[in-house]
């Protein structure tokens, strides 16, 4: 009787189970990388790893929006001193700052999707089928991002086009955002201002607690994993900043304690400049810089994880980001890998 | 770059000095062999000078140099422009063609700043802009004139510029036919022949690292420091710089690296010597850094005794004043002074003379051989600071270099050492005689804000003194800008504060009610009693925003400073009963930092006051004294009761309670079960219980007694 019972119940599972929908893929999955810089300027390492990868798709980031002066305005757009090589379809993307949806969005999806299709004649930007929005939106906030979603949607409809969006880990408990497809981004994970053993640019423990959000998100998804590190100040177990520019062989600056490791033994001010900020850093010794970048393994077995909960997740994986600096510290096989599987 | 070793903003009005907070100054750099000002908009002055002399002015507003961008060409004519107006004025129409033309020029370029507008420019209008350009570029080179050759010169180098036309811009500075040799627009070419230099094809690695050298070279020749600090960002240590010595011991880079490297030297040190210095800090990176400074100042001998740089002076005084600051200021002394007997410029030899003069400072003499020394220094300093006045700005702020040295000085180094050594007066009366001359605001105030009364009266009676030394004549030859009132309220103000209170009496009977009612501090006087107790009610004055800067109040008719001083020195003679110990308490505890009147003993509060002066008198210490001897004493229900409920009211010693987080950030409370705290809300709470009918709402209603009971 009892075998009978556990039989009949492994039976309505599996019935269950077949029951439930497919999380849906993106369409027309490639190979693809982020491109998340001010210049358009691709070196020979760069143009290397895209021929060698079949990069198929670049994310390249257009314009940051930023409010100025009072009113959402764009930001650090990019400058074409380059191409893309042939064959890369260009996803154009826009990272609007949250707090931008603060304010009167009133007449901002026309003058953003304007903006793109400008840039895309001026520059000669041929066969983009999408544009992306990218934006750290959150419970308050997601009413005035949607809406505008909605808006710039039907504008690039319009225009033949689809809209992406990309989504954070704790967006997925929230509603789907409007949009044709999503990028999931599988980087970022934890708290950068804390040292407590996790990797903060991606960690499985803090990955792992969104797993189960995932199958029935309901938007078609892919995932973008991290390939780039960060170099962390800290004054004591205090965060100061993120630095990007600064030579760590200069020994009147720095003293080297192991690879990961630093400490700043003399003053100097930094100018911070990213697509997203400008603005100061001092060294002061004492400081200690604690390099992060998460390892190739770790990244797999996220991918994996993430391919078990939702399969087809990395049907298209997406590499954030496109840089010299950063593609040297993984080997092909890890790359094959993640991006071919 | 400047420092500050401290980022506590503290409001100070008038007198009202806080001796409680840390003051706010930069770590001004020393080593100062090129004007650090030159970093930002290297060229501007020059330029402004040249449109000065146009207009007819000794200076004119930079915004009329800035604001020529925005001018409608259309309506160039009705131009308010300083320029413009000028050159209309005067039928110039060369110099009006001129401008029109850098106007299209620099509104082209504007135009070109995609980030200016959500319209992003056409193909047309990208081709319209360099279409723009060219026309401009091509009056520019076609300009036959003589008067205005090098601005045209320059403009066609700009508009090549801003057309990334790398190989015209090689080529129009190997023409250079119409360049005028050291003017600045020769100088902002080549500054921007650098960046073509930068931004070339090369066909091989060595040519790179040429072209690259040789634009460090021209940054430097140029002054454009901010420039050079980028491309040498990488260079910028001992390593670095002996390339380029190697390279060429007489480098102009060199002056930018060996300034940088004493400077940041400079913030180590000061920033591992400092009070607010981290102990956490590991301490072998010091002797890292004292390797490096040693290195270096070895190098430096090196270069000196080689013979091959034209500015000795240069090195021989980064090798002193690193000495010093590496804690031997005798023997760096001593290296400077070589310093100044070798070739240098006359800034590099000004710059040997002003660190000779802070180095001698860390010797620690204070005699009057030491002190003469250090007004004939300061003198000195004032009139170098004199030939670049235009860095004084109208804020009450300086960049100029030898005003900063002459502050370094004078409220760093020799007024702390003069105060340390007992001679309050004498660090008074320099301060007071240099805070017009450094800009330093409130730096006298604080100062006598810590005096105590004795050491102000000493101080005024040193400044009438007849004087003895050169030091004594120069800090006496400014008065003290207080008037007779202030004198009078400050020094009995101090004496309550230190409990003298009969001492305090004569000096505030001087101070007219008139003098008083302008004080900032009155507006409390008005409204508040020291009388009432503090425990049973505060007395509210600042409601609100408008309260606290409104400076409205009701007039004041008495000094209650003085009622205040007459009230406790008869409570202090009288019977010790409960009910007078009782009342002094009450009298001490609202003059504390604590209490409502804490205007009596001083002239500003914050919440963050301590008992933080000298000599301070113990307020709160001694109301809990006394109202723990009238609770024993007390006879009067009423009297015990409320002895009791002060003695809980007050914060004194540690907290009863606690708390820390668990690994779930849970609080976890921790009672302390013999503090005064605990002891004195447990015998009130016993007392309520006893009473529990007969007890005054005050302890009854009390929140505070009800969660310590739970």
């Amino acid at each position: 009787m009892r075998n009978r019972v556990t039989y009949l119940l492994l039976v309505a599972l599996v019935l269950l189970g077949c029951s439930r929908r497919q999380p849906a893929a993106v369409s027309d999955p490639r190979p693809s990388v982020y491109y998340w810089r001010t210049a358009l300027q691709l070196d020979s390492t760069e143009r290397d790893f895209v021929a060698q990868h079949h990069i198929g798709r670049a994310y390249v980031r257009y314009f940051d929006v930023v409010m100025r002066d009072g009113k959402p305005m764009p930001n650090a757009t990019l400058s074409f001193d380059d191409t893309l090589p042939t064959g890369v379809e260009v996803v154009p993307t826009i990272f609007i700052v949250e707090n931008c949806l603060r304010h009167d969005l009133s007449g901002l999806a026309d003058k953003l999707v304007r903006r793109v299709l400008q840039m895309n004649e001026t520059r000669d930007i041929a066969g983009v089928k999408q544009v992306q929005i990218d934006c750290d939106w959150t419970r308050q906030s997601m009413p005035a991002c949607f809406a505008l979603l909605r808006e710039v949607h039907d504008l690039l409809h319009g225009h033949g086009m689809t809209l992406s969006a990309t989504i954070r880990l704790h967006q997925l408990s929230m509603p789907a955002p409007p949009v044709d497809e999503g990028v999931l981004m599988v980087y970022n994970t934890g708290d950068m201002r804390v040292r407590n053993g996790r990797n903060p640019i991606l960690d499985y423990r803090d990955v792992y607690p969104y797993l189960s959000q995932l199958r029935d998100y309901d938007l078609p998804l892919c995932a973008a994993y991290p390939v780039f590190g960060w170099r962390l100040l800290f004054r004591g177990t205090t965060f100061k900043a993120i630095v990007y520019d600064t030579p760590l062989a200069d020994s009147t600056l720095y003293r080297r304690v192991d690879d990961q490791n630093y400490v700043v033994v003399g003053h100097s001010t930094l100018v911070e400049s990213n697509s997203n900020a400008t603005d100061e850093v001092h060294l002061d010794p004492g400081d200690s810089l604690h390099i992060v970048r998460p390892d190739a393994a770790s990244i797999l077995r996220v991918a994996q994880a993430l391919e078990k909960e939702r399969p087809g997740i990395n049907s298209q994986v997406v590499i954030y980001h496109l840089d010299n600096q950063h593609l040297n510290h993984y080997n092909d096989q890890f790359y094959e890998t993640l991006l071919h599987h | 770059m400047k420092r500050f070793f401290t980022i506590s903003a503290l409001v100070l009005i008038g007198l009202s000095a806080l001796a409680c907070g840390p003051w706010i100054r930069p770590n001004y750099y020393i080593f100062s062999a090129f004007d650090r000002n030159s970093m930002y908009g290297p060229f501007d002055d020059r330029l402004n000078q040249f449109w000065a002399d146009y207009v007819g002015k000794d200076a004119i507003e930079s915004w009329s140099m800035d604001n020529l961008v925005w001018t409608d060409l259309d309506k160039f004519n009705e131009s308010t422009n300083p320029i413009i107006v000028k050159a209309i004025k005067s039928r110039d129409t060369e110099m009006q063609q001129y401008l029109r033309n850098l106007i299209w020029y620099l509104q082209t370029v504007n135009r070109m700043d995609v980030d200016n507008d959500w319209d992003y420019p056409t193909k047309e209008a990208l081709a319209n802009y360099s279409g723009d350009l060219q026309m401009i570029q091509r009056y520019a080179k076609n300009y036959k004139g003589t008067r205005l050759r090098a601005q045209h010169s320059l403009l066609e180098m700009r508009t090549l510029l801003a057309l990334r036309d790398i190989p015209g811009m090689l080529a129009h500075w190997n023409n250079g036919s119409r360049r005028v040799k050291g003017s600045v627009y020769e100088d902002m070419e080549r500054a921007m022949m650098a960046f073509a230099l930068l931004h070339k094809d090369y066909s091989s690695d060595v040519e790179k690292v040429q072209a690259r050298s040789q634009a460090r070279r021209i940054y430097a020749e140029v002054g454009d420091y901010r420039s050079l600090k980028w491309l040498v960002r990488n260079m910028r240590n001992l390593a670095g710089i002996q390339t380029e010595y190697v390279a060429d011991p007489n480098n102009p880079t060199l002056l930018f690296l060996v300034q940088d490297f004493v400077n940041n030297a400079q913030d180590y040190y000061d920033t591992v010597n400092s009070e607010w210095y981290d102990p956490a800090y590991p301490p072998e990176n010091i002797e890292i850094y004292h390797r490096q400074t040693a290195a270096f100042i070895d190098f430096a001998k090196q270069v000196v005794a080689q013979g091959k740089t034209r500015e000795p002076a240069l090195w021989q005084t980064a090798a002193g004043y690193l000495t010093h600051l590496a804690g031997n200021s005798k023997l760096g002394v001593e290296l400077i002074d070589k310093a100044l007997k070798m070739q240098g410029s006359p800034r590099v030899l000004d710059n040997a003379r002003a660190c000779r003069f802070i180095a001698s400072l860390g010797m620690g003499d204070l005699s009057d051989k030491a002190l003469n020394y250090a007004v004939e220094e300061i003198k000195w300093l004032q009139q170098v600071a004199k030939q670049d006045s235009k860095s004084l700005n109208a804020y009450g702020e300086s960049s100029n270099h030898y005003i900063e040295v002459i502050t370094v000085a004078t409220y760093d180094r020799l007024a702390p050492m003069l105060k340390k050594n007992g001679m309050m007066s004498r660090a008074m009366a320099l301060q007071n005689a240099l805070e017009d001359v450094t800009f330093v605001s409130g730096e006298v105030a604080t100062s006598l804000g810590e005096l105590t009364a004795e050491e102000t009266i000493d101080y005024l009676a040193y400044m009438k003194s007849k004087s003895r030394t050169d030091f004594d004549r120069f800090v006496k030859s400014v008065d003290m800008d207080l008037e007779i009132n202030s004198i009078n309220d400050l020094i009995g103000t101090k004496y309550i504060r230190e409990g003298a209170f009969a001492k305090a009496i004569p000096y505030l009977e001087k101070v007219p009610i008139s003098y008083l009612n302008n004080q900032g501090i009155a507006r409390y006087a008005a409204a508040r009693t020291y009388k009432k107790a503090r425990w049973l009610g505060r007395q509210v004055v600042d409601r609100d925003w408008n309260d606290m800067v409104s400076t409205e109040h009701a007039p004041l008719t008495r000094n209650q400073k003085i009622d205040f001083c007459r009230d406790v020195l008869a409570l202090q003679s009288a019977e010790p009963t409960a009910e007078n110990l009782l009342a002094l308490a009450t009298l001490y505890y609202q003059a504390s930092y604590k209490g409502d009147c804490w205007y009596l003993p001083r002239y500003s509060w914050s919440c963050y006051d301590t008992v933080c002066y000298k000599n301070e008198f113990p307020f709160v210490e001694k109301a809990v004294q006394l109202l723990q001897q009238a609770r024993d004493k007390a006879t009067r229900f009423e009297t015990k009761q409320e002895c009791l409920y002060a003695l809980s009211f007050i914060p004194f010693g540690e907290p009863y309670i606690t708390y820390t987080w668990d690994e779930n950030y849970n609080q976890v409370p921790h009672y302390n079960r013999n503090s005064y705290e605990y002891i004195n809300r447990l015998a009130l709470y016993n007392f309520y219980i006893a009473n529990r009918n007969k007890v005054a709402p005050y302890v009854s209603r009390c929140d505070v007694l009800r969660t310590f009971h739970q």
